[in-house]
């Protein structure tokens, strides 16, 4: 590469990188391998989370806490794009909740939580269960019938936590009931609701903080799985092409690129399936009726999906039990990466190498949908011991297949493999496909025009104030222009 | 120990009984040790109750004669505090049995129950009872005033006075004295005691065998929650569901 001239813009940006660093003095560059999509699922939380962040703020200037129920319905019903932003606030935190269980689901499978990357999955941890806190407590914000019934009755079983949890929560939640401006009728605990949803959603953005600097610190993304121990963070290889460093405009194409897909995947269903929102002859209505403790006590009232396994052990077993189900699968989700190392003495991030944790994981996993599915099934209705038998069931499952499978797949396949494994495969597979002749050219310039014609319609949905067809467009195009932002970076 | 991590522990432990007082200011700010009595006396039917469970109000719940005015089995009613649910039920209406008398499921539990081995129905046929609304599970309201005719739906079911909760499926037998027969529920319904007048016909609560839905301070009187907000369904109540 030649010397080129440097530009203005060259000279301005070098003058504020002298100043704050921006030229990335402490982002590390990504080897070639990790430009999967699987590598960027982080990315696609942190832009489910913008999104809900900047949604929230233009749908809180409108919320009102002391009148809770009738400024969602002014909302919804009055102010422009009010039910799209309210739509896509929602859907966001369930893309934030979704994309987040997969990112967990796939550190978990490759072992990244291993050695030297213990406390980034306890912050990784925390910040899922702050997530999960911040999405209980929006629930609760729209004071309708079914959303204020679950909250309380939510709250309700923390009295029953041990070690003094109980009384934190208490404290938290105790509002004084002759607090002055409030709507009669209206629980004083919305109000505080409402502050704690800034105050989580701040400190998520945090924690979120800690979790980039401890991944910047070891040196960015994950080696490629091992059944040797040993490598835990990318050095560098000349001799392999797949591991060569590629420059910021790769990884920051990557970025954009996953936060353009999630934006566009989520306004897409957001307008798609309006959240709670039905469009009626006589304009947009919200579908929830307020809050009534005399009609709660006709509905029985479901948490939102992801809460359903928790609901579940409390429908299932007497509630101090449950409540120390719920410390425990929080405790032992924690510190997974010690019980690994510690316990179970595992010492490669291949999933083979790890059988004990693997089972353990999956365990985790395949109870969290059992659970789920069962709960959402019997509204209302109790499920008895028999439910947490079953989870222990699947516990014992789990291990009893996976570890002796496992070891049998050390043995056959040798330990002293190295990563000629399935990475190597995979990297045939990648030149079989990239040997596939294709005309990139016509397929760029058709996303471009699609991408124009997408623009054209938001446009025009956007001058007859039309918010659903806005969003459907705009989500379609934002979804072409991730495609496009592909094409620059692959 | 090295001097080095002796002078660290000596700064850490330094500053923590530096802010250490500033605990109970922010708990108070907070809201937990709010003076709950003040606040909530205001709401009791008859102010201050220092005793507990055994200095509860009596307190006139209403006349006979409107209850045999109506077909509906339960008859809706705020004690001790003006938000907290409670139902009278007259097992003649509900499954035609008269002369009600169970064991008290909390016997030998609190102090007041000393008094109450057993529990009698009240009026002239001997069948009303009354028994807090509030599960005692998570707290969420039951639904008494529906009568549904299949024991799975949230509801009272009239041919076994089986009440069912909409939250977790607990259930309880009233005609039992609350007890559990199914689901998650720790403990059995607390029942209101009361007393009838036979020369006027005024029926009174004076009292109940336990705590409503209350896990932190179970043998205090503060019954009522500051977390959950419940409202008294109205009189007659009864709808039909399922």
């Amino acid at each position: 590469m030649g010397v080129e001239e440097k530009t203005v813009i060259d000279k301005v940006l070098e003058w504020l990188d002298e100043r704050i660093g921006i030229y990335g003095h402490t982002i590390s560059r990504t080897p070639r391998y990790a430009f999967r999509l699987d590598y960027w699922l982080g990315s696609f939380v942190l832009a489910s989370f913008t999104l809900a962040v900047i949604t929230g703020a233009l749908v809180a200037l409108y919320y009102v806490p002391t009148d809770p129920y009738a400024s969602t319905v002014y909302l919804i019903s009055k102010v422009p794009f009010g039910a799209l932003l309210f739509s896509i606030h929602t859907w966001a935190a369930y893309a934030m909740v979704f994309f987040l269980i997969i990112h967990m689901t796939r550190n978990f499978i490759v072992g990244a939580y291993r050695k030297p990357r213990e406390v980034m999955w306890i912050v990784g941890v925390i910040l899922a269960g702050l997530t999960l806190t911040e999405a209980y407590l929006g629930y609760s914000l729209p004071y309708n019938l079914i959303s204020w019934t679950a909250t309380t009755t939510g709250l309700n079983l923390f009295s029953y936590m041990p070690f003094g949890l109980d009384k934190l929560i208490k404290l938290m939640t105790t509002v004084p009931t002759n607090l002055p401006g409030l709507t009669s009728g209206v629980d004083p605990l919305v109000d505080r609701f409402f502050i704690f949803h800034w105050i989580v959603g701040g400190l998520i953005l945090l924690f979120i903080m800690i979790h980039l600097s401890i991944f910047e610190k070891h040196g960015g993304v994950t080696p490629p799985i091992s059944k040797t121990s040993g490598e835990t963070s990318i050095t560098p290889r000349s001799e392999d092409p797949k591991f060569e460093l590629q420059p910021y405009t790769r990884t920051f194409g990557m970025i954009l690129m996953t936060f353009f897909l999630t934006f566009g995947i989520t306004i897409l269903i957001a307008s798609l399936f309006p959240y709670d929102i039905a469009m009626t002859s006589s304009g947009v209505k919200y579908t929830m009726q307020p809050y009534n403790p005399a009609l709660a006590a006709q509905t029985p009232p479901i948490p939102d999906w992801y809460f359903l396994f928790i609901y579940f052990f409390y429908k299932s077993v007497p509630p101090e039990y449950a409540s120390i189900i719920f410390l425990l699968w929080i405790i032992v989700s924690l510190l997974f990466p010690f019980i690994d190392q510690y316990v179970f003495r595992h010492k490669a991030t291949h999933p083979v190498m790890r059988p004990s944790a693997f089972a353990l994981g999956t365990a985790f996993i395949i109870t969290f949908i059992v659970n789920s599915i069962w709960a959402y099934k019997t509204p209302g209705v109790d499920i008895g011991p028999i439910g947490v038998e079953v989870d222990g069931l699947i516990f014992l499952a789990c291990f009893t297949v996976i570890v002796p499978l496992f070891r049998w797949l050390q043995h056959r396949e040798g330990v002293n493999g190295g990563n000629s494994g399935s990475g190597g495969r995979l990297a045939m597979m990648l030149k079989r496909v990239e040997a596939i002749p294709y005309r990139p050219s016509i397929l760029f310039l058709s996303l471009v025009s699609a991408s124009s014609y997408f623009t054209a319609l938001s446009l025009t949905a956007l001058l007859a104030l039309n918010q659903f067809s806005l969003g459907v467009s705009l989500g379609i195009d934002l979804i072409i222009l991730s495609v496009i932002i592909g094409f620059f970076i692959s | 120990m090295k001097r080095r991590d002796f002078l660290r522990l000596a700064t850490l432990a330094g500053g923590a009984i530096a802010i250490s007082p500033l605990l109970t200011p922010l708990f108070n700010y907070m809201g937990y040790y709010y003076n709950e009595l003040r606040i909530i006396s205001k709401q009791y039917l008859v102010a201050n109750n220092v005793l507990g469970l055994e200095g509860f109000p009596k307190y006139k719940i209403t006349n006979i004669s409107v209850l045999q005015k109506s077909s509906c089995p339960v008859y809706f009613f705020a004690y001790p505090l003006t938000n907290e649910p409670c139902f009278l039920v007259d097992f003649s209406k509900l499954n035609g049995q008269t002369d009600v008398e169970f064991k008290n499921p909390y016997y030998g539990q609190f102090r007041i129950n000393s008094k109450f081995p057993t529990i009698k129905g009240i009026g002239p046929k001997g069948s009303i009872c009354a028994f807090s609304a509030i599960c005692v599970h998570l707290g969420c309201q039951l639904p008494a005033q529906v009568l549904v005719s299949s024991l799975n739906l949230p509801g009272l079911n009239p041919s076994s006075t089986i009440l069912h909760c909409p939250c977790h499926g607990s259930m309880y037998r009233l005609d039992e004295g609350g007890i559990v027969v199914g689901g998650p529920a720790p403990r059995p319904l607390p029942i209101v005691l009361l007393e009838y007048d036979e020369n006027t016909g005024d029926i009174y609560a004076i009292g109940t065998n336990a705590p409503y839905f209350s896990k932190t301070r179970p043998t205090s009187n503060l019954i009522y929650d500051p977390d959950y907000s419940y409202q008294v369904p109205s009189n007659p109540a009864c709808t039909q569901g399922g």
